[in-house]
């Protein structure tokens, strides 16, 4: 079909060839070298000796309770502001400004969350070190992409499904909820689980929000402090001297899978 | 030849978007039971004036409208009008067929099922009795789970219309509603409108002189926003008044 690739086009496709090969040979290079590492043990025991040997199975509840209180704040805060921007807000300098903002703040480190986190939510609403303040503290963190996410896959909603349904005598809402919303859905989960997803490897949200570096017992509300994947892994590798290297090397094993 | 009663009049109508003035002091009184044309060149105002008459121009930021638009002797614009009920009663079918993404059932029970209808046998015959109107029954009795997606053009566009007939409207409003469909899925729809018009009042726009021709009762022709002539379609196209009615008819015109 085509004879040859001018220069620009090699260079383009080379690029291509990068951005697959690269990631995916990351993560297959953690997968064979975790392998060594994982046992049942690993999974599902307490850690002993700062986390020497045992395993992380605190680490492991730890994360999905964070996901899971992360969830709880900004699946409905995230999903009814976007809503409410694509479908409802008047098409003015305002909400347009208000969208750019949003936008940028997805892209603030996530310290600068952590740091407010702690401020806010450890010391002046008083709830401590706890898994709570982390949740919100990550929940604030990832709003920014829920909401933007949620109100481009409701933009990506053709107009002519609104039109029918405000047409058939539905109000403004039914519309949404009944035809707009629908058709957005994979667009809304995609952009949660990415947010989610970014929420479960974030270190430095937690560090002083909540994260305990070795906690043999396994959280029992949301006030409790917990230990969490990465930053288990980033204390592993760092900060403690004669870590078994194939118990590092599992960590982020779990992380990405 | 009897005159129908007037379903729908309108009085002094212009429709601004913001300061582009769209629609200029078109008064025009439409029977009941018949079907009547607009006409006109493309950007003449045609779909601005037949969604004045549900008011789907409401959501169009900056739009303005003056005047009276009466249905059944009411003022669709007046204070305290529901929108919602407006709708029920004026239905719309669109330039485009575009069916919900779900089955041919959901599509037709949408309407039923907004206003809160929730008996399988109620909405079972709703979407019989709604299929059958639009002649479409025969074709997809035996897969209306199916997504309304699966069918062809033309029928998609038959699903539109019994859509529209499920909420039980007196007039029903279509945007050149055959102009993306082939010949033989055109004269289905224009067979369609003749029958619907023992029931309903139908407004139609379209771009094709003949369509207007073949099914219409009345004709206005509308040129910059102007109505330049309203009559019998007949007279329209055989011995038009104006003589822009005339260069428009004879392709002299756009
Ligand atoms: N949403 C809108 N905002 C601003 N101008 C519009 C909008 N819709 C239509 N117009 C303008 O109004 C005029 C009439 O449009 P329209 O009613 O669609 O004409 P027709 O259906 O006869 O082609 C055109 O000049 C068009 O550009
Ligand atoms: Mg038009």
């Amino acid at each position: 079909m085509r004879q040859s690739y001018t220069l620009p086009e090699m260079f383009l496709l080379g690029t291509l060839g990068l951005a697959l090969l690269l990631p995916l040979a990351a993560v297959l290079y953690i997968f064979i070298r975790a392998a060594a590492g994982i046992s049942l043990e690993f999974i599902f025991a307490m850690p002993v000796q700062r986390g020497i040997t045992g395993g992380i199975l605190p680490a492991i509840v730890g994360t999905l309770w964070l996901l899971f209180g992360t969830t709880l704040v900004v699946l409905p805060v995230g999903v009814g502001a976007g809503i409410y921007l694509a479908e409802f807000a008047p098409r003015n300098r305002l909400t347009h400004l208000l969208e750019m903002a949003l936008i940028n703040l997805a892209g603030v480190p996530s310290v600068v969350f952590g740091l407010f986190g702690y401020a806010f939510f450890v010391l002046t609403l008083g709830f401590g070190s706890s898994l709570l303040s982390a949740s919100l503290t990550l929940a604030i963190m990832t709003l920014p992409l829920v909401v933007t996410a949620t109100r481009e896959a409701l933009h990506g909603v053709p107009v002519s499904f609104r039109e029918a349904s405000l047409a058939l005598g539905a109000t403004r809402w039914q519309a949404v909820s009944t035809v707009a919303l629908p058709c957005a859905r994979s667009g809304v989960l995609t952009g949660t689980l990415l947010a989610l997803s970014r929420a479960a490897g974030d270190t430095a949200c937690i560090l002083i929000t909540g994260a305990a570096f070795f906690l043999p017992r396994l959280p029992t509300s949301f006030m409790s402090r917990f230990m969490a994947l990465p930053y288990h892994l980033y204390i592993s590798a760092t900060q403690l001297p004669g870590m078994p290297v194939e118990r590092i090397w599992a960590l982020p094993g779990y992380c990405c899978s | 030849m009897v005159e129908n009663k007037h379903k729908v009049s309108l009085k002094d109508i212009s429709i601004f978007y913001g300061k582009l003035h769209v629609v200029k002091h078109v008064s025009v009184e439409l029977p009941e039971n018949e079907i009547t044309a607009i006409i006109g060149p493309s950007g003449s105002g045609k779909s601005t004036l037949l969604r004045s008459l549900n008011r789907m121009n409401d959501h169009i930021n900056g739009m303005r409208i003056t005047g009276e638009a009466m249905i059944d002797n009411q003022n669709i614009y007046a204070d305290g009008v529901d929108v919602v009920m407006l709708r029920r009663k004026v239905g719309m079918v669109f330039q485009r067929p575009n069916p919900f993404p779900k089955s041919i059932y959901e599509n037709v029970a949408y309407g039923p099922k907004l206003q809160g209808l929730r008996s399988k046998a109620e909405l079972d015959i709703i979407v019989e009795n709604s299929l059958r109107q639009a002649a479409l029954w025969d074709e997809v009795k035996d897969r209306l789970h199916v997504s309304g997606f699966d069918l062809s053009g033309g029928q998609q566009q038959r699903l539109c219309i019994a859509r529209s007939l499920a909420v039980g409207p007196e007039v029903l409003l279509m945007d050149e509603p055959a102009s993306a469909l082939d010949p033989a899925a055109t004269a289905k729809i224009e067979e369609l409108m003749l029958l619907l018009k023992r029931t309903l009042t139908v407004v139609v726009v379209t771009h094709n002189m003949q369509q207007a021709a073949r099914v219409s009762d009345h004709t206005a022709f509308l040129l910059g926003g102007e109505l330049v002539e309203y009559d019998v379609t007949r007279k329209i196209f055989t011995t038009p008044q104006d003589k822009r009615t005339d260069d428009y008819i004879s392709g002299k015109m756009g």
